[in-house]
């Protein structure tokens, strides 16, 4: 099993890290923003928020050419943007997707998280009090 | 005393600055770090560097020095950002959380009050909304740490449910 993990830098690459922890997988590979920030992931995007959505269509064909690369048999992502974004080339290319929505969306699932829920195979919430018949709960970080 | 701010790295924070110039004001002989984040600069910044011998201010410190000065600090003072939450909440460090508000124009959205509500009811850390009962909680803290133990068992408890649950998701797909 190969598990190519997707998230932007800070908060959302802190729970991917976490997350991939717990799944067993053979091979894991990672795509994060904020080179200039770290060198822990093997492939890197931009940072982007959900609502400057051009700037993402802008890097749809790096996203495709990372994930084609990476082969991976599952994608999973803790957000933001460019994780969903990762996600979305998985999808166009058949790959199995997972969303886990942050932690830190504890009121509401994420912007992102609501696009997520239009073609990721799965979508996870950390909070029992947001699952839908859609967004559905499995646990949490914390 | 030693204690660690941390303003996290996406806008400025100038009320986090404003906390350390009181509390560097009132505590001369603290050791105080603050970690202002990469576009930090003007209101964002501590008016009072120079005259603090004792405050150590940085838009980013290196990833080891920071890990350093974390394991060193005795209380943490952060903005309600998963990353350092999770690290705190981990390491049983005792810390605080003001959480970067979006009326203030500190986030785009409320999520960091809402997380920051959520982590205090689950965990019973001490999350403030105006600065000078944060100043106050500072100065008079107790030097106790949470209960390390329960707190790490109770992490890992959710994780291994968490774990078992994700797997046979993936499994199954």
């Amino acid at each position: 099993m190969r598990i190519l993990f997707a998230a932007s830098f800070g908060g959302h690459w802190a729970q991917l890290k976490r997350v991939s922890e717990l799944l067993a997988c053979d091979e894991r590979q990672f795509v994060s923003t904020a080179e200039s920030q770290h060198t822990s992931a093997d492939y890197y995007l931009d940072d982007f928020s959900v609502r400057e959505i051009w700037r993402g269509i802008l890097q749809l064909p790096r996203a495709l050419g990372i994930v084609r690369r990476s082969r991976p048999d599952v994608i999973v992502s803790t957000g933001a943007a460019p994780g969903l974004l990762i996600l979305f080339a998985g999808f166009l290319l058949g790959r199995k997707t997972i969303w886990v929505d942050s932690i830190a969306n504890s009121r509401n699932v994420s912007l992102s998280c609501r696009a997520a829920c239009l073609f990721a195979t799965r979508v996870l919430t950390q909070w029992p009090e947001l699952e839908t018949r859609r967004v559905r709960y499995l646990g949490r970080l914390l | 005393m030693n204690v660690l701010f941390t303003a996290g790295t996406q806008f400025p924070f100038a009320r986090m600055a404003r906390v350390v110039e009181r509390v560097a004001e009132r505590c001369p002989e603290w050791r105080l770090v603050f970690q202002a984040g990469p576009g930090a600069s003007d209101s964002a910044l501590p008016g009072c560097t120079t005259a603090h011998a004792n405050l150590n201010v940085a838009p980013m410190f290196p990833q080891e020095e920071f890990e350093a000065l974390f394991q060193q600090a005795e209380l943490v003072v952060t903005h309600a950002g998963m990353g350092n939450l999770l690290l705190c909440l981990e390491r049983a460090k005792p810390f605080f959380m003001l959480p970067r508000l979006a009326s203030l124009r500190e986030h785009r959205n409320d999520h960091q009050r809402d997380t920051a509500e959520a982590i205090s009811e689950r965990y019973g850390v001490p999350v403030f909304f105006e600065l000078e009962p944060l100043v106050e909680a500072i100065i008079c803290v107790p030097k106790e740490a949470p209960p390390a133990l329960v707190l790490r068992e109770a992490i890992e408890r959710e994780r291994r449910a968490f774990a078992k649950r994700l797997n046979s998701l993936v499994e199954s797909l």
